[in-house]
C-alpha cells in the first residue's frame, strides 16, 4: 500500500503571537515552528498502517518555504520514507493549496491529513484534495482501519460517532485520539538524515481569499459571581447560553 | 440577493445550528431572497419552523441514501443548486466542514471556513475567523459567485421571524446512496 501524508509547518500553538507590520499576517521573527499537531496524528497512522501491512510505502509531503524541510526531517525520523517538498509559499486560499498538492498526490492508496491546520482553522484541504482527485473522504477520524482494500473509520459527530467505510483509494482527515504519535528515536533521527527528499517548485494558483485584516481578540474579561446556591442557576445557565455561547 | 443555508437533521429531526445559519443569512441581507436546503429520507420533524425563523422557502430533497451520513449525495445535490446563489452557507460542524470543502472544490470556488461574522462589501463575502486557537481573528474577503462560507455554531442567535416558509419537497433522482 502507498501511503502519502500531508504535512504542514505552523507556529508552535504555544507561541505568543504578534501581528506583523502589514497588518495581514503573523509575525514570524521568533516564533518557532512545530508540524501541525493533527497531521502528527496522520503521520503516525501512516507508520502504523506500513507496520501492520508489513510492506508498502508512505511518503510525507509538503508545501511550504525552505525552513518545511526540518519539519519534513523530523516526520522521517519518525518514520515515513521519503519526503516531497513542495517549495513555495502557502496560501489563505485552501483551494489553491488542494489544487497544487493534488498532483503531487495522485496514485497512492491512501491520502492522510490532519483534520485542520491549528494556524489556518480552515478544515478544508484534505476534503478538497479528495474532490479534485475524484476520491472519497472520510474526515475528522478517530479511528481508523484498513484491510482488504477497505477503509473503516469512526469519525466525532457532535454528541456522538459514526462508523463509515469506503473503498481504496481514498482521502482520510485525521482527529485527536486516533493514536499517539511516536517521538522520533535516536537511530530514526539519523537515518533521517539519509532518506531521500525531493525538492520541486510548487505551483500555487493565486488566492481567492483575499485576508484583508488581522485583529486580536477583545481581552479577556474578568470572573463574575452570578449568585450563590441553586437560585442562582437558572441565572448562570442563560448567561452560559447567550452570553458565553458554550451551551 | 439569494442566500442558500444547508439545514441539518440528526435522525430526521432538524439540528438547531439550522436557525442559527438563517439568522447569519438575515444579518447578511435582511431582504434576501433565503431558501432552506434539508437532503433527508424522509420528512424532517421541525422543518416548518425553518420559516419562522428566516427562511423564505424550504427545499426538501429526499432520498434513501440520506437515511445516514452522505457526503457524497449531499456533495451532490448542493454542487447543482449553488450556481444559483449568491451565497451558500453552511454550519462548520461534523457535515458542513465535512461538505463545504468538496462543493468548493468541485465548483472551483473559494471557501470561507469557520466563520464567527459575515457581512457583505459590495459583491464580495467578508468573514472574520479566529484563527491560531482563536489568538488572532482574521478578515477574510471571498469575491464572485457563489461565495461559500461555513459558519461556527453558536456564532449567531436564532431569530424568530415570525413568519412561516413554504416546503417545497423533491425526490433525488440522482442514485446517492454511496456512502461516504
Amino acid at each position: 500500500m502507498k501511503i502519502a501524508v500531508c504535512l504542514k509547518r505552523v507556529p508552535d500553538t504555544g507561541s505568543k503571537l504578534a501581528i506583523a507590520a502589514d497588518g495581514t499576517s503573523v509575525d514570524e521573527a521568533g516564533v518557532k515552528f512545530v508540524p501541525n499537531p493533527y497531521d502528527e496524528f496522520a503521520l503516525e497512522a501512516a507508520i502504523a498502517l506500513k507496520e501492520a501491512a508489513g510492506a508498502g510505502e508512505t511518503v510525507v509531503v509538503t508545501l511550504g518555504p525552505d525552513a518545511a524541510q526540518e519539519t519534513l526531517r523530523s516526520a522521517l525520523a519518525m518514520g515515513l520514507d521519503r519526503a516531497v517538498h513542495l517549495q513555495g509559499s502557502g496560501s489563505a486560499d485552501a483551494l489553491a493549496v488542494a489544487q497544487a498538492l493534488a498532483a503531487e498526490l495522485a496514485g497512492f492508496d491512501l491520502v492522510l491529513f490532519g483534520k485542520m491546520a491549528v494556524d489556518d482553522y480552515n478544515h478544508a484541504t484534505g476534503p478538497m484534495v479528495a474532490e479534485l482527485l475524484g476520491l472519497p473522504c472520510i474526515t475528522a477520524v478517530s479511528m481508523l482501519e484498513v484491510s482488504g482494500g477497505t477503509v473503516v473509520a469512526e469519525r466525532e459527530i457532535e454528541g456522538g460517532v459514526e462508523t463509515v467505510t469506503c473503498a481504496l483509494p481514498a482521502v482520510v482527515t485525521c482527529e485527536k485520539g486516533l493514536n499517539t504519535p511516536r517521538l522520533p528515536s535516536l537511530k530514526g533521527i539519523m537515518a533521517a538524515k539519509k532518506k531521500p527528499l525531493d525538492v520541486k517548485p510548487a505551483s500555487v494558483p493565486a488566492a481567492a481569499v483575499a485576508v484583508t485584516g488581522l485583529a486580536l481578540p477583545p481581552e479577556r474579561q474578568a470572573g463574575r459571581i452570578v449568585g450563590e446556591g441553586p437560585d442562582a442557576v437558572p441565572a448562570l445557565i442563560e448567561l452560559l447560553r447567550t452570553e458565553a455561547k458554550v451551551l | 440577493m439569494r442566500i442558500l443555508v444547508i439545514a441539518e437533521h440528526r435522525e430526521q429531526a432538524l439540528r438547531g445550528v439550522s436557525h442559527e445559519l438563517l439568522a447569519a443569512a438575515r444579518a447578511l441581507d435582511a431582504g434576501a431572497s433565503v431558501d432552506a436546503l434539508l437532503c433527508a429520507p424522509g420528512p424532517v420533524a421541525g422543518a416548518e419552523s425553518l420559516g419562522a425563523h428566516g427562511a423564505d422557502r424550504v427545499l426538501l430533497a429526499t432520498h434513501a441514501g440520506f437515511a445516514r451520513s452522505n457526503p457524497d449525495g449531499l456533495t451532490a445535490v448542493v454542487a447543482s443548486l449553488a450556481p444559483q446563489y449568491a451565497v451558500v452557507l453552511f454550519a462548520a460542524s461534523a457535515t458542513g466542514r465535512d461538505v463545504a470543502p468538496r462543493v468548493a472544490a468541485r465548483l472551483r470556488r473559494p471557501l470561507a471556513s469557520d466563520a464567527t461574522s459575515l457581512a457583505m462589501a459590495g459583491d464580495a463575502l467578508t468573514a472574520v475567523r479566529p484563527v491560531h486557537a482563536g489568538k488572532i481573528l482574521q478578515t477574510v474577503t471571498v469575491a464572485g459567485v457563489p461565495a461559500i462560507a461555513t459558519v461556527r455554531p453558536g456564532a449567531y442567535q436564532a431569530v424568530s421571524a415570525g413568519k412561516a416558509g413554504t416546503v417545497e419537497r423533491s425526490r433525488c433522482r440522482r442514485s446517492s446512496s454511496g456512502s461516504p
